[in-house]
């Protein structure tokens, strides 16, 4: 049981960075971008082939590195960021609203089938496997006792996830995409170049994307393209939109509402009519009434988007320059 | 500062500089060869009637529209095709018509974001943030707080923009400008909604950036607003700049007067400005408190004058509208209006823009709920009713734009017309061919594929399939040629020959004077002429109206 947990938690964890990411695209700068799932699988892929090595024929992958995981992770991080860019440059030029999400939608559609079908990518429907339990050469841990130094392998890189974030949503940087968020031609009449800023923050929320991914292939072992779809990316939305958009800490409760506990909870339904698929059903239909039910009644989410205060600025600069003198008008 | 080392024997040179600026859309000029110049640390005006291009002009001297040709000149660079926020950067600010605040941010943010950014928005600045950094933007938000007391916002600084009021939003754009601090700013209809009270404090405000080396260009159809604060005007009329210089010069200019009020249509005389004073009788316009034509510091008692007397009455009025207020949330936008409306007459609702007249229709029509005042329909009270019950006792609007069915034909067009009618779709359909031979012709087409000027005839078949007793046309000649808009008059006084009464709102002010039976002006939300159409068009109260008095 305890292991069992220990596994949900990683998950949420690693769901967690990814919504997080993503949150950056949605949550700050406004863009529903649906490509986001793609560039998580890119982290799974890249980390997947740069560090597993070469497996027995008939398997065929580009690369086929046996690197450090740490390096792999920082290599699907870049490929990611590198992807993201391409499109961004591309949709976040002129296209705006649903003409934005239909076009990322069809270009995450376009890469699923692409990896699919172009079999010496990374080996097609097949998918990859092999990377198991990294770090554990060195470590030696046993088989119970690992997955709870991956579980906290991966909440490090969670906090120190979120301690950025945050730091970036309070700077001036976030203030002024959420300005792009909020009116667009007033930040650009206010000087912001409103695509450099999108692309900006689309490049971040996909790097994060790709980190997320990087870990998920550890979580799972085996990845291949029937085990990401939009639907994906749905889900993590999901979990946004109950959470709280632009609320980093309402963003990982989301998370861990959506697709933790309504995960796992349908688990436990029992079966009706003896069809496979019961409690998969009942988990979509009841997310869905999630976020029905927020739209409807708390469309800011649980936690709502943090307000900045300028009376606590105002008492910690006064503390700060107090004595040193103000040239302030 | 701006402005700062010019010499003083120098004639004040130009800090904007347009030459021959173009765009056209589809095919129509909606700027055309438009050249003006706005002096360094001066207060110019832009003005001009609906359509003459003004708001069009700024968007491409500020780069949210991309000009077709000519030349932008802004302290010294050419930025015509410049992305907007390179022209921001250089020091051209400007504001929009509706405020577009930040609305989910604070009012604090919004100061901030609107302070000169100086490379502050990077993410690794953001990461390791160098003390010189935060001592700046502590500086911004010290600078942010003393302009937001000096406009009576301070205590609302952690609110969010969005939860402001109208009024507020106008300051808040005001305070961001200052704190801008840009070379020149552009100021699209800063009052807009704005009430009296208000509009003192924007004046104010304006004076105190001109203190401060801003050079300020207005776009404002408040004319003695304009007249109030600019040293300069430039007239835009059509796409062009048609006249350029001090208040005064253009009131009597003629092609001023002409762009505000219209052609004189065919067969009507010069307006002859000492015809009405010559006969005082029955038959002279009427005033309601026309003395303080523009009424944007003389708000006063005049609200509550009533039309004395009553037009001429062949029938009975069909409409009659006593006190009606009403708008969008915000303060009213029209205020107490009286009209009555004959069977068998034309009654046209003329005025400035801003007056209230789409409004007013719309506040009859209902389709916005008067907050106050009645709407009577031969006697019966039915004020403030759902549109779809008032076409079923007889009121047919016909709105400005988006009134055909585009993807439907003529005929399907006129059943959708007749939808409440219970029998005779047909034959009333039929009918309305006899009285529109435009129409008949084109029966099987789609609506879209019909001319503007078919278009607003449908619009008014339409209207008219369910033999309403009083027909509200809003603009039906808006944007047509002069020869359709003679085809569309001549149109409505044979809706009128049938018995119908025809309340008509317009902006070519004089052509409609010479087509109507009877006209109110309005200014402001406000009654303030009345008569019949020939009276009026020869009056020169109506010019004050439009371009303020002739001193």
């Amino acid at each position: 049981m305890i292991q069992y947990i220990a596994s949900i938690a990683t998950e949420g964890v690693i769901f967690s960075i990814m919504a997080l990411g993503l949150n950056v695209i949605w949550g700050w700068a406004g863009d529903f971008d649906i490509a986001f799932y793609g560039y998580v699988a890119i982290g799974v892929y890249m980390a997947m082939v740069t560090s597993i090595g070469r497996l027995p024929s008939p398997d065929q992958y580009i690369l086929g590195w046996h690197l450090p995981f740490l390096v792999a992770i920082v290599i699907a991080m870049a490929s990611a960021a590198l992807l993201s860019l391409l499109v961004g440059t591309v949709a976040l030029r002129k296209l705006r609203a649903s003409y934005y999400a239909i076009t990322t939608l069809a270009t995450v559609l376009v890469l699923q089938i692409v990896i699919g079908n172009y079999t010496p990518l990374f080996n097609g429907y097949n998918g990859l496997y092999g990377l198991d339990q990294p770090f554990n050469d060195t470590l030696k841990l046993s088989p119970e006792a690992y997955p709870f130094f991956f579980l906290g392998f991966c909440t490090v890189i969670l906090v120190l996830v979120y301690f950025t974030l945050e730091r970036l949503s309070g700077s001036p940087f976030g203030r002024a995409l959420r300005a792009v968020r909020e009116q667009e031609r007033a930040a650009a009449a206010f000087g912001r170049n409103i695509y450099r800023l999108k692309l900006k923050a689309y490049v971040l929320g996909a790097t994060l994307g790709g980190l997320g991914g990087a870990l998920f292939a550890a979580y799972l072992g085996a990845f291949n393209p029937t085990a990401w779809s939009p639907i994906e990316t749905l889900l993590l939305y999901a979990a946004i939109f109950v959470g709280g958009s632009g609320n980093a800490r309402g963003v990982i409760l989301g998370v861990f509402l959506v697709s933790v506990v309504f995960q796992e909870i349908t688990r436990f339904l029992p079966n009706l009519g003896g069809n496979a698929s019961f409690s998969s059903a009942v988990r979509e239909i009841l997310i869905g009434i999630l976020i029905l039910v927020t739209m409807r009644y708390r469309i800011q989410g649980l936690l709502p988007e943090p307000r900045s205060k300028d009376a606590v600025a105002e008492r910690v600069a006064a503390k700060l320059y107090a004595g040193r003198g103000s040239t302030a008008g | 500062m701006p402005g700062g080392g010019v010499p003083l024997a120098d004639p004040v040179p130009h800090l904007l500089e347009v030459r021959g600026l173009s765009k056209s859309f589809g095919g129509v000029h909606a700027v055309h060869d438009c050249t003006l110049v706005v002096p360094e640390g001066k207060v110019t005006g832009l003005i001009g009637p609906n359509g003459a291009g003004k708001s069009t002009a700024i968007d491409l001297i500020t780069g949210f529209k991309m000009p077709d040709g000519g030349v932008v000149r802004f302290a010294g660079h050419e930025i015509q095709g410049w992305p907007p926020h390179r022209i921001s950067r250089l020091g051209l600010i400007r504001t929009f018509q509706l405020p577009k605040e930040w609305p989910g941010l604070t009012v604090m943010e919004n100061m901030l974001l609107a302070a000169p950014e100086n490379g502050r928005d990077a993410i690794w600045r953001a990461l390791f943030t160098p003390a010189q950094l935060r001592r700046a933007e502590y500086e911004d938000r010290a600078r942010a707080r003393a302009i937001l007391e000096e406009f009576g916002l301070l205590s609302l600084r952690d609110d969010l923009a969005g939860n402001l009021s109208g009024g507020q939003k106008r300051l808040l754009e005001f305070a961001r400008v200052a704190i801008c601090r840009p070379r020149m700013v552009i100021l699209d209809e800063p009052m807009g909604g704005v009430n009296p009270v208000l509009g003192a404090r924007m004046g104010d405000a304006i004076a105190s950036l001109v203190a401060s080396g801003v050079t300020v260009t207005i776009v404002e159809h408040n004319l003695p607003f304009i007249e109030r604060v600019c040293d300069s005007v430039i007239v835009m009329a059509l796409g062009s700049v048609i006249a350029a210089g001090p208040f005064e010069s253009l009131r009597s200019n003629r092609g001023v007067i002409d762009a505000y009020l219209g052609e004189v249509a065919a067969g009507v005389g010069e307006a002859r400005p000492t015809d009405a004073r010559s006969h005082p009788g029955a038959g002279s316009p009427r005033r309601d408190g026309g003395r303080l034509p523009w009424g944007v510091t003389g708000d006063g008692d005049d609200r509550r004058a009533s039309p004395r007397g009553s037009p001429p009455v062949p029938g009975g009025p069909a409409l009659a509208v006593r006190g009606l207020t009403a708008g969008y949330g915000g303060p009213p936008i029209i205020d107490g209006v009286e009209i009555k409306s004959e069977q068998g007459q034309i009654t046209a609702i003329v005025g400035p823009n801003g007056a209230g007249k789409s409004t007013l229709l719309k506040a009859i029509a209902g389709v916005i709920r008067p907050t106050d005042g009645r709407v009577l329909l031969n006697g019966t009270d039915v004020t403030a009713q759902p549109p779809e019950r008032l076409v079923r006792k007889g009121i047919a609007y016909v709105p400005q734009v988006a009134n055909v069915f585009p993807g439907l034909t003529v005929r399907e067009n006129l059943e959708m017309g007749g939808y409440v009618r219970t029998s005779g779709v047909r034959e009333r359909a039929d009918e309305l061919c006899a009285l529109f031979p435009d129409l008949k012709a084109a029966l099987n087409r789609p609506a879209r594929t019909l001319s503007g000027g078919q278009r607003s005839m449908l619009a008014m078949a339409r209207g008219l399939m369910v033999d309403p007793a009083v027909l509200l046309l809003d603009e039906p000649s808006a944007g047509l040629s002069p020869i359709f808009q003679a085809a569309v008059w001549e149109q409505i006084k044979k809706i009128r020959d049938t018995g119908v009464a025809v309340v008509v709102v317009e902006q070519n002010t004089r052509r409609t004077l010479t087509h109507a039976d009877w006209a109110y002006v309005m200014a402001l939300g406000k009654n303030r002429l009345e008569g019949t159409g020939k009276d009026l068009l020869h009056d020169e109260e109506v010019v004050n109206l439009y371009i303020g008095r002739l001193s």
